[in-house]
């Protein structure tokens, strides 16, 4: 018991641990230990909750509107433009 | 991406040194999407996002004979996009070692580490929504390579030993990174919120 009880984390601990991503590389008794604060701490709950949303949010606006296909064209060109054309026609692919 | 067999080629790095046209045009197919995105996450506009992954992607065929193929061949090319922004912009300096959400984080706690000031802001579902509708200028307040190192987490799905590689930064660093911007952003949601 001494175990699980010295495993204890404050609310300040198990958000700081949330929003640094640092969960996953945890311990299990710690992994444990905040799951466990989560189950019985609602103001940490919601903590969670919105760092969550955030993430998401952020994956939803940047994935907004697709991209114009002809000017995401026009900049694959002018990329490709740098691969020096002798090059290019020195490949062989069978060699 | 996946119908991109080239990018599984066993030799695809010593093709990509070899600056084997096939290979470098399917490593510019398989990652300009994804470097234009980054880019606009790290608070580029569309057209200054074109302009960095353009430079960028140079940059890739310029030096691909120096890519030993030790890391995968993405992150070598976001590690390009990194120095390309930080060249671009002044605000992609290191992480700063003091910054100011810091100090509002800890002040929402008790000496003992509980909540003193709980997170506010509305129940679950219309927080997501809000979420969705202010996030854009609630970025605007964030550093640049926090907002990198967030885009490539939560966006790119990146694994953090990924992102620290591309950064240059530790793990301890890049969870301070993390933990800033999120809280950056929590607390001006839930601002914007109460102002509402």
């Amino acid at each position: 018991m001494g175990g699980i009880l010295s495993a204890m984390l404050t609310c300040k601990e198990v958000s700081r641990t949330i929003a640094s991503d640092e969960l996953s590389a945890a311990s299990w008794r710690q992994r444990l230990a905040a799951k466990l604060h989560l189950l019985m701490c609602r103001h940490c709950r919601r903590y969670a909750h919105q760092i969550d949303q955030i993430g998401e949010a952020m994956r939803e606006s940047l994935n907004d509107g697709s991209p114009d296909p002809e000017s995401r064209n026009r900049l694959r060109s002018t990329i490709l433009e740098s691969l020096p054309p002798s090059e290019r026609s020195d490949f062989d692919p069978e060699v | 991406m996946s119908d991109a067999p080239i990018l599984d080629d066993p030799d695809l790095s010593a093709r990509i040194r070899s600056r084997d046209p096939e290979a470098l045009t399917a490593v510019v197919d398989a990652y300009l999407h994804q470097i234009v995105r980054a880019a606009r996450g790290a608070g580029l506009d569309q057209a200054q996002a074109e302009e960095v992954a353009q430079n960028t992607f140079t940059t890739f065929i310029e030096t691909a004979p120096r890519f030993e193929g030790r890391s995968h061949v993405r992150t070598w090319i976001f590690g390009i996009l990194y120095r390309k922004l930080q060249e671009a912009r002044r605000g992609f300096a290191k992480d700063r070692r003091i910054d100011d959400i810091d100090e509002v984080f800890e002040s929402r706690f008790t000496k003992a580490g509980s909540w003193s000031q709980p997170p506010r802001g509305p129940d679950d579902q219309l927080f997501a929504k809000e979420a969705r509708q202010e996030i854009g200028d609630c970025l605007e307040a964030a550093p640049e390579n926090q907002r990198l190192a967030f885009t490539l987490r939560e966006v790119e799905g990146l694994s953090t030993n990924e992102i620290c590689k591309i950064l240059g930064v530790s793990t301890t660093n890049l969870g301070v990174m993390l933990y800033r911007v999120r809280n950056r952003l929590r607390d001006c949601l839930e601002t914007q919120w109460e102002a509402s």
